[in-house]
C-alpha cells in the first residue's frame, strides 16, 4: 500500500592514491529518464538501485562472489586498484526516508546498513541497523527482506511450492513486476522471475499477491489446507502405526472403527465378543480345574495309603527273614546237637566194649600207709575222697539217656524244620507282596499321579494363559478405544479439509479482481494502441485478454502473441503491460488491495528495437500518469536531437557526451 | 502202681523208660580216664612205635581223633601234594561236630588236656606204657611196653575208625609238622569258625 520512491543514488569508490571516484544520481518521483549514449553506464545506475535495494538475483547473479557491476566498480579504475567501493540508495515509502548502505566489493557484500535519514545526512546520523541481505538469514529479524516488506508495508507471507513445502515469497519475486531488465527483461512478461525459489505458479502468485486479488487468498486458505492436511497425514500416520501396533500383538485386524480379533482355533471375533468368549472359556477350565484337583488329592490319598501298606510289609518281610534266620541256626545247634550225641553214643558202645575187658588193678593195700584197703564206705571212696553218693553212669545208661534225648531233639528239629519252612513261604509270600504293592506304586507315580499331575499342570497353565489373554485384550481395547479420539480428530480435521476445499473449488472471480483485471486489460488495450502495436490488424487488440490463464499476461484465444508480433511488437506489448499494471495501482490502489510499489524501472527498452516513435508515445501515456504518486525509471538515448529536447524536462541524469562516463574522480574536500 | 502208669505212657510215645530211683551222674566217655586212656594207647600203637611219641604230638593227634571234623583239613594239609593218599579221603566227611572242652587248655601250643597226666598215670601204674628221656628229663618220649601191646591189640577192634584214620600215616608223623598244623593252620580256621558263629 505504501509506495516504493527511489530518491537518491550515491556510488563511492576508493582507489589506490588517496583517488576516490564517485557518481551521484538524484531521482524524483514521476518520471525520470536517465539519457546517454551506450557504454556510459546507464544501467550502472539501475544496477545499483536494483543491488541496493538487494534485487540482484533479478539480475540472474545468484552467488555471492558473482558482481553484477562493471569491473571499475570494484576491480580496477583508470589503471588504479580499488581498495573500497561502495553505495548509498536513499529511498522513501511516501512517509519515511531512509538510505541504505551497501558495500559493492569485499565481503560484507551479504549485509547492509541502513540509516532512517537521507544520503546527505547520512555522515552525520550515528544510528544504524545492519541487515543481513544476501545468503541464510534474510528473512530473520535482522534480515533485509523482513525490512524491506515492513518498510513497504507488504506482508510476509508463505505460498505452496511445487515439493510440498511452503516457502515465502521473496522481494526479488516481486521485483519483475516492476523492474525490466535490459536484456532478457523485454523478451517476455515477468523474464527475471525467479523459480529456482520452487513456488507453485509464481508468476501468478505473486501478480495475485501485489495486485492484492482476492484469489490470492485462496493461496492461504489452501496453505491452511495443506497444514490441516499435514496434520490429518501425520495424525492418519499416528493412528496407523498405534493401531498396527495393536494388530501386531493381537493378531488383529480393522474393521472400520472394529477391531476384529483373529483366535488360531475360533476364527475372527470382534473384540468385545472375544473378550467375553475368553471369560467363558476361563469359567469353564477353572470348574475343569476344580474336579481335577480333587481327583488329585484322592490318587495321592492312595498312594499315601500304598505306601503305608508297603512299610507295614516290609517290616513283617523283614520280621520274618529274622525269625527264619534264627529258626535255621536254632536247627543248626539241634543237628549238632544230635550228632554229638551220636557220636557220643557211638563213644559210648566203645567205652562198654572196653569196661569188658579188665583193666582192674588189683591193690591191697594203700602206696602210703601200707595199711589194707578193706572195707568199703558208701559215702566216700577211701582212696580218693570222693563222694560216692551219686554214682558214676554206666556206659548203658549214657546210651539209654542219649537214645531219648536223639528222639526228643529229633522231634523238635522236624518241627523246627517245619516252622522254618512255614517261615520261609510267609517271608516269600511278604517279598512277592512288596513288590506287587512296589509295582502298583511306581505305576500309579508313573502313570496315573503323574498323568494326572501333566493334565493339572498344563490347566494351570492354559488357565493363567486364558487369564493374562484377558487382561491383554482388556488392555488392548482400551488402547483401541483410546484411538477414538484421535479418529475423531481426523474425522474433524477432514471436515474442515474438505470444506476449505470447497471453499477453493468454488472460488469464482471476486469483484474486486475482475474489477482490477478489467482495469489492466483497458489499460492494457489502450496502451498497445498508443503504441501502434499491430498496425496491419488493429482489431485484434480488442481480442486481447487477460486472465489467469497465462499468468496474467496478454494472450490471444488463436494466436500465440509473440509469434505473431515483430520483436518491436514485443516491447510494446510488455512495456504497455507493465505500464497498465502502474495505471492499475495508481488509479485502484486506495480502494482495492493492491500492493504494487507504484515504481517501474525500465532500463532502454529502445534498445529492443523500439524505434523513436514509440518511445515518444510511451513517454506521452507517462505523462498522463499522475507524477506525484509514482516514479518511473528509464534509461533511454536517441541521437535525435529534438528527441532529446521533448525529454530534456524528465531527465534526472544525462551523460552528454561519448566520454562522459558515470564514474567521476572526486577531489576529496579534506585533502 | 503211678509209675508202671507213667512209664506205659512214655513207652506209649516211643520213648524209652528207665526208672532208677538212685539216679547216677551221667559222665559221656570224653570225660572218661579209662576211656581216653585206651584212646591214648591206640595212638602209641600205631604211630612211631619205635622211638615212642612226645606228649605234644599225643596231645594233637588226641585233639584230632576226639574232634573228627578237623581230620580232614588235617590231612589235606598233611598230605599236601601226594594224590594218592588224597584219594582215600572221600572217607572222611565234613562233619561239624566242633566241641568246646573247657579242659583243654593252650599249653606248650598245643591243645593240652589237663587230664592227660591221670591217663598216663593210669597206663603207667598198669604198665602198659613207658617213660624214656634221652636228656635229664628233655626230649621225654612215651612208649607202649610189652603188655601194652600185647593189651592194645584186643582193644584193636574196639576203635576202628580212629586206627583207619591212624593208619593214614603209615605208624610214623612228622611232628614238628603235625603240631604246625595244629597250633597254627588249625585254629586260624577253627577260630574263625567260631567268629562266624559269633557273627551269625
Amino acid at each position: 500500500m505504501k509506495n516504493l520512491i527511489i530518491n537518491n543514488l550515491r556510488y563511492r569508490i576508493e582507489a589506490n592514491n588517496n583517488l576516490i571516484y564517485g557518481a551521484d544520481i538524484p531521482f524524483k518521483p514521476g518520471l525520470n529518464i536517465i539519457w546517454g549514449p551506450n557504454s556510459l553506464g546507464k544501467t550502472s545506475i539501475i544496477t545499483g538501485i536494483i543491488y541496493g535495494l538487494g534485487l540482484e538475483k533479478s539480475l540472474g547473479i545468484f552467488k555471492l562472489n558473482q558482481n553484477p557491476f562493471k569491473p571499475e566498480f570494484y576491480s580496477k579504475i583508470e589503471g588504479n586498484n580499488i581498495i573500497k567501493s561502495y553505495l548509498f540508495l536513499e529511498i522513501s515509502n511516501g512517509e519515511k526516508t531512509i538510505t541504505i548502505f551497501r558495500h559493492l566489493k569485499g565481503e560484507k557484500t551479504n549485509i547492509v546498513a541502513v540509516k532512517d535519514c537521507t544520503i546527505s545526512e547520512y555522515s552525520n546520523v550515528e544510528r544504524f541497523e545492519k541487515y543481513i541481505i544476501e545468503g541464510d538469514g534474510v528473512f530473520t529479524e535482522s534480515g533485509f527482506q523482513n525490512y524491506i516488506f515492513d518498510f513497504l508495508g507488504l506482508p510476509i507471507l508463505e505460498v505452496p511450492s511445487y515439493d510440498g513445502d511452503n516457502v515465502k515469497i521473496y522481494f526479488e519475486n516481486l521485483a519483475p513486476l516492476f523492474f525490466v531488465e535490459q536484456r532478457a527483461g523485454w523478451s517476455q512478461i515477468q523474464a527475471r522471475q525467479i523459480t529456482r525459489y520452487n513456488i507453485r505458479d509464481v508468476k501468478s502468485v505473486v501478480f495475485e499477491y501485489l495486485m492484492g486479488f482476492d484469489k490470492f487468498d485462496l493461496h492461504l486458505i489452501e496453505l491452511e489446507r495443506k497444514k490441516i492436511e499435514e496434520l490429518i497425514k501425520k495424525r492418519k500416520e499416528k493412528l496407523a502405526s498405534k493401531e498396527e501396533n495393536i494388530f501386531i500383538i493381537s493378531n488383529g485386524e480393522a474393521d472400520g472403527k472394529e477391531l476384529i480379533i483373529t483366535d488360531k482355533s475360533s476364527g475372527k471375533y470382534d473384540i468385545n465378543e472375544y473378550i467375553k468368549l475368553l471369560r467363558r472359556k476361563y469359567s469353564i477350565k477353572s470348574i475343569q480345574n476344580k474336579t481335577l484337583t480333587e481327583s488329585k488329592e484322592q490318587t495321592q490319598n492312595n498312594e499315601n495309603g500304598l505306601r503305608e501298606n508297603l512299610k507295614i510289609i516290609d517290616y513283617q518281610y523283614r520280621r520274618s527273614i529274622d525269625k527264619s534266620n534264627n529258626l535255621h541256626q536254632e536247627i543248626r545247634g539241634y543237628e549238632n546237637y544230635i550228632e554229638r550225641i551220636q557220636s557220643n553214643k557211638f563213644k559210648n558202645k566203645q567205652l562198654k566194649k572196653i569196661e569188658e575187658l579188665s583193666l582192674d588193678l588189683n591193690i591191697g593195700t594203700c602206696p602210703i600207709c601200707e595199711q589194707p584197703l578193706v572195707g568199703v564206705s558208701d559215702e566216700e571212696c577211701i582212696l580218693c575222697h570222693t563222694t560216692t553218693k551219686n554214682r558214676i553212669s554206666t556206659p548203658s545208661q549214657n546210651l539209654n539217656f542219649l537214645e531219648d534225648e536223639e528222639k526228643s531233639f529229633k522231634n523238635v528239629l522236624r518241627s523246627k524244620q517245619l516252622e522254618y519252612r512255614k517261615e520261609l513261604q510267609i517271608s516269600q509270600d511278604l517279598k512277592d507282596k512288596i513288590k506287587t504293592t512296589e509295582k502298583l506304586l511306581e505305576h500309579q507315580t508313573d502313570t496315573f499321579t503323574g498323568k494326572i499331575l501333566t493334565n493339572y499342570r498344563n490347566n494351570v497353565i492354559e488357565l493363567d494363559n486364558i487369564f493374562k489373554n484377558i487382561e491383554k485384550f482388556e488392555r488392548i481395547k482400551e488402547r483401541w478405544d483410546e484411538l477414538n479420539v484421535l479418529r475423531d480428530e481426523i474425522l474433524e480435521n477432514v471436515g474442515q479439509s474438505t470444506q476449505l476445499k470447497s471453499k477453493i473449488d468454488s472460488y469464482s472471480n471476486s469483484d474486486s479482481d475482475s474489477k482490477i483485471l478489467s482495469s489492466i486489460k483497458n489499460h492494457f488495450k489502450n496502451n498497445v494502441r498508443e503504441l501502434g502495436l499491430f498496425k496491419a490488424k488493429e482489431e485484434l487488440i480488442n481480442k486481447i485478454k487477460i486472465d489467469s490463464t497465462d499468468n496474467y499476461s496478454p494472450y490471444l484465444d488463436s494466436f500465440d502473441i509473440y509469434n505473431i508480433s515483430s520483436s518491436s511488437d514485443n516491447v510494446r506489448i510488455i512495456l504497455s503491460y507493465y505500464m497498465a499494471l502502474l495505471q492499475t495501482s495508481i488509479s485502484l490502489k486506495e480502494k482495492t488491495k493492491i500492493k504494487f510499489p507504484n515504481i517501474l524501472i525500465l532500463d532502454e527498452p529502445k534498445q529492443q528495437n523500439l524505434d523513436n516513435k514509440s518511445l515518444i508515445s510511451c513517454i506521452k501515456l507517462f505523462e498522463e500518469i499522475p507524477q506525484t504518486n509514482s516514479q518511473v525509471i528509464l534509461t533511454t538515448y536517441s541521437e535525435n536531437k529534438q528527441d532529446r529536447t521533448k525529454f530534456l524536462k524528465y531527465f534526472c541524469y544525462e551523460m552528454k557526451h561519448d566520454k562522459d562516463y558515470l564514474l567521476k574522480r572526486i577531489i576529496s574536500k579534506s585533502k | 502202681m503211678r509209675i508202671e502208669q507213667f512209664v506205659d505212657r512214655i513207652t506209649e510215645k516211643e520213648l524209652i523208660p528207665s526208672i532208677n530211683l538212685t539216679r547216677p551222674k551221667y559222665v559221656q566217655p570224653e570225660d572218661r580216664i579209662l576211656y581216653r586212656s585206651h584212646r591214648i594207647l591206640i595212638i602209641l600203637a600205631l604211630l612211631n612205635t619205635k622211638n615212642g611219641i612226645s606228649k605234644d604230638v599225643i596231645a594233637c593227634v588226641d585233639f584230632l581223633l576226639r574232634n573228627s571234623g578237623y581230620q580232614k583239613k588235617f590231612i589235606l594239609e598233611y598230605f599236601k601234594g601226594k594224590t594218592n593218599i588224597l584219594k582215600k579221603l572221600n572217607y572222611f566227611t565234613d562233619k561239624n561236630t566242633v566241641e568246646i572242652d573247657f579242659n583243654i587248655v593252650q599249653y606248650r601250643s598245643v591243645p593240652w588236656d589237663l587230664r592227660f597226666n591221670d591217663m598216663f598215670l593210669f597206663l603207667y601204674v598198669r604198665s602198659l606204657i613207658q617213660i624214656s628221656s634221652n636228656n635229664k628229663d628233655k626230649n621225654i618220649r612215651i612208649h607202649l611196653t610189652e603188655t601194652g601191646q600185647t593189651y592194645t591189640e584186643k582193644v584193636k577192634e574196639v576203635f576202628a575208625s580212629e586206627i583207619n584214620f591212624l593208619e593214614l600215616f603209615n605208624s610214623s608223623v612228622q611232628e614238628a609238622k603235625a603240631i604246625d598244623i595244629i597250633t597254627n593252620i588249625i585254629p586260624q580256621t577253627y577260630w574263625r569258625e567260631n567268629e562266624k558263629l559269633n557273627n551269625k
